[in-house]
């Protein structure tokens, strides 16, 4: 349990649950915009350039960004910041295919990424069907990490079961979810970016008021070789405060690249260009997504160095474990600041969770028995997607606190696995016209075969994270594919949209 | 700045092989030729999603696209040549408190993708899609739409007139 006096530790406790209370609120009021099934499935043409904007920074920055990166920072320097810099991802993401996918839309009925397949890929089974299914086993392993890092929050804080700490996070997550769709998705995933955002801001003083800036870490940090203290030793050298800290040189790589291109293949934003009302808000809408994106970046980065500076300067001692580095800043910068890294973290897991909660369930209820031949009229087809919702959501809360090993393994399988999946479908199918049905096909049974064998333990060469790899070999599938088995023709109204 | 479908084409294989390229330079532990790539990688990707009816604005190819992956590809080798000459030192100065070789990162490649991509694409959105050219394609749409339910209701009133046809030569 956390070392915070008890009236602090309470206070603590009522503003997480108030913003867990909050976000409830939304979810349920989402419910009354529920009036069609593209609305329960996409939220289709409903939302304006704030709302996205924030909901999509909210959905991909995941409590990874806010405790994990901080205790990456701390651990080995910047490399793991690079990841957070990429601040333009989301306008690069929209820049590739914003107008294709929403333009989509008006082609045809699209609540969901299978329903962009069905129309681009003239109903092919086979690639709605093994998309969905990598798009589920992506989403579940990142909804499985969310649900672990927030159940370990109010055990942390409170000394709670984890299965109970999970019941109430989640458990509510996983009612409103259900209740209201992606409605209630996107409205509580706005408010939650928001509580990140303000969050985000106050950390940042706090940074400034107790370091005073970058100085002074650069020369606590170059001045220090060990600090040890409770037999865990720190060891310092300048490279820490460089451009790439002490990584791999191949992971430098990775955290600059993947997260650039990984952003245009995440469900999160895709789903969230059909969303928009109004097209031609889009530019704004990137807009939004990066500007509260850079106070999370900043936030993953100045908590790490400010650790590094409180342990090399003998303020805190050496951490046991690196990823407590943003809680132990917290408990040094006092009561506001705890109040809000504990919420901001809440708002992360908890954004991030619903996102994946509904791909994963809409993947499972809708597009997988699509694809199998299975239709259900409108009605009963959402009542089927509640149901599943809610099985999917509580099942993983009592996987995620139960089975450590398992959400470990899981825990590697979702940003690259969710681009695999995406990359030949979206970005290459809607930016040339020649990705021709069989190619894709081809590539995505490549991509699930090479994920789970991936996911097995097969070694790949180099210290690449392994699905940059796969993504590698995808794209050359569906490249040669298309252009060794082309489609006889292209539909006008697609080649329309290719040219939008 | 034309691009044809051949050119399209051209663009995604060149992509794809420099995806290869970029992992290969990664195994061997050259990174920053590997970053270098994939800056080449994401500006064909920025090309093809900003372009229309074939067509790439060349105001939006010099801002944001060119002056993006100009900043990056200078910033990420600055970063690495202030992290080789201060490796294992404290560095002789600092910009704005920070490790140069960290500036280099937060001015050309965080600040500077935000000033580039994100306030370009803002500034520059008419040149990627303007409010007209949504509502000819919305039109567009709706006219494809109309011709190919009118082609559907032809062709069926054509079957509906042979069948009636051949029941009425069966009849005679």
């Amino acid at each position: 349990m956390a070392d915070i006096s008890s009236g602090s530790r309470i206070l603590i406790l009522a503003f997480a649950l108030s913003m867990i209370a909050v976000s409830f609120l939304i979810g349920i009021i989402g419910k009354k915009k529920v009036t069609s099934s593209q609305a329960y499935y996409g939220g289709t043409g409903m939302f304006g350039s704030f709302a996205i904007g924030l909901s999509s920074m909210a959905g991909i920055v995941s409590a990874f960004a806010i405790v994990g990166v901080n205790g990456l920072v701390y651990a080995n320097g910047n490399s793991m910041g690079l990841w957070m810099m990429t601040s333009c991802a989301g306008p690069f993401a929209f820049i590739l295919l914003a107008k294709r996918v929403r333009a989509m839309a008006e082609v045809g009925s699209v609540s969901s990424l299978g329903d962009i397949t069905d129309l681009r890929f003239n109903n092919s089974r086979l690639i709605k069907g093994v998309m969905s299914i990598i798009l589920l086993l992506g989403c579940v392993a990142y909804l499985a990490s969310q649900i672990k890092a927030g159940a370990e929050l109010l055990t942390h804080l409170m000394g709670w079961n984890p299965l109970v700490a999970g019941l109430i996070i989640f458990g509510i997550l996983t009612i409103y979810m259900s209740i209201s769709g992606e409605v209630g998705g996107i409205m509580t995933q706005t408010f939650q970016g928001l509580v990140m955002v303000i969050a985000g801001i106050i950390i940042i003083i706090s940074f400034f008021k107790i370091t005073g800036g970058f100085e002074v870490i650069v020369d606590a940090v170059s001045n220090v070789d060990t600090v040890t203290a409770n037999g865990v030793t720190k060891e310092f050298t300048p490279n820490l405060m460089n451009a790439w800290g002490t990584s791999a040189p191949a992971s430098v790589f990775a955290w600059v690249f993947i997260p650039i291109v990984g952003t245009i293949g995440q469900p999160q934003v895709i789903s969230r260009i059909y969303a928009l009302k109004d097209p031609n808000e889009i530019p704004k809408t990137a807009f939004y997504n990066c500007l509260s994106h850079m106070v999370i970046a900043a936030v993953s980065i100045v908590v790490g160095f400010s650790v590094l500076y409180l342990v090399a300067t003998g303020k805190i001692q050496p951490l046991e474990q690196a990823d407590r580095a943003v809680f132990l800043f917290a408990d040094y910068c006092g009561l506001t600041t705890q109040l809000f890294v504990y919420a901001a973290v809440l708002a992360a897991a908890m954004s991030s969770a619903s996102m994946y909660l509904s791909v994963s369930a809409t993947a499972l209820s809708r597009d997988i028995p699509a694809a199998l031949g299975k239709s259900f009229d409108e009605k009963k087809q959402m009542r089927i997607s509640r149901i599943v919702m809610f099985f999917i959501g509580f099942a993983s809360i009592y996987f995620s606190v139960t089975n450590a090993e398992g959400v470990a393994i899981l825990g590697t399988f979702g940003w690259g696995t969710l681009m695999t999946a995406t990359f030949p479908t979206f970005i290459l199918g809607l930016l040339w016209k020649k990705a021709s049905r069989k190619g894709v096909s081809l590539a995505l049974v490549v991509a699930l075969v090479l994920n789970l064998l991936s996911l097995t333990g097969m070694k790949w060469p180099g210290a690449l994270p392994w699905y940059v790899n796969v993504i590698a070999i995808t794209l050359v599938v569906t490249v040669v594919g298309s252009l060794c088995m082309p489609d006889a023709e292209l539909d006008e109204k697609l080649e329309a949209v290719i040219d939008l | 700045m034309k691009i044809t479908d051949k050119m399209q084409s051209t663009l995604i294989i060149v992509s794809t092989i420099l995806w290869v390229v970029c992992c290969i330079l990664a195994w061997n532990e050259r990174f920053i030729e590997a970053i270098w790539s994939g800056i080449l990688i994401m500006a064909i990707y920025l090309c093809l999603g900003s372009s229309k009816k074939g067509v790439l604005s060349k105001k939006f190819f010099c801002y944001p696209i060119l002056i993006w992956a100009v900043l990056w590809a200078v910033g990420f080798w600055a970063a690495q040549h202030f992290a080789v000459m201060f490796l294992d030192i404290q560095p002789t100065f600092t910009i704005l408190g920070m490790h140069p070789s960290f500036a280099m990162v937060v001015f050309c490649y965080w600040f500077g993708g935000v000033v580039t991509i994100s306030l370009g694409f803002m500034l520059l959105r008419k040149e990627w899609l303007s409010p007209d050219e949504w509502d000819d394609f919305k039109k567009k749409i709706e006219q494809m739409k109309k011709k190919q339910s009118a082609g559907k209701h032809s062709t069926n009133v054509h079957m509906n007139e042979n069948i009636a046809n051949s029941i009425g030569k069966g009849g005679n």
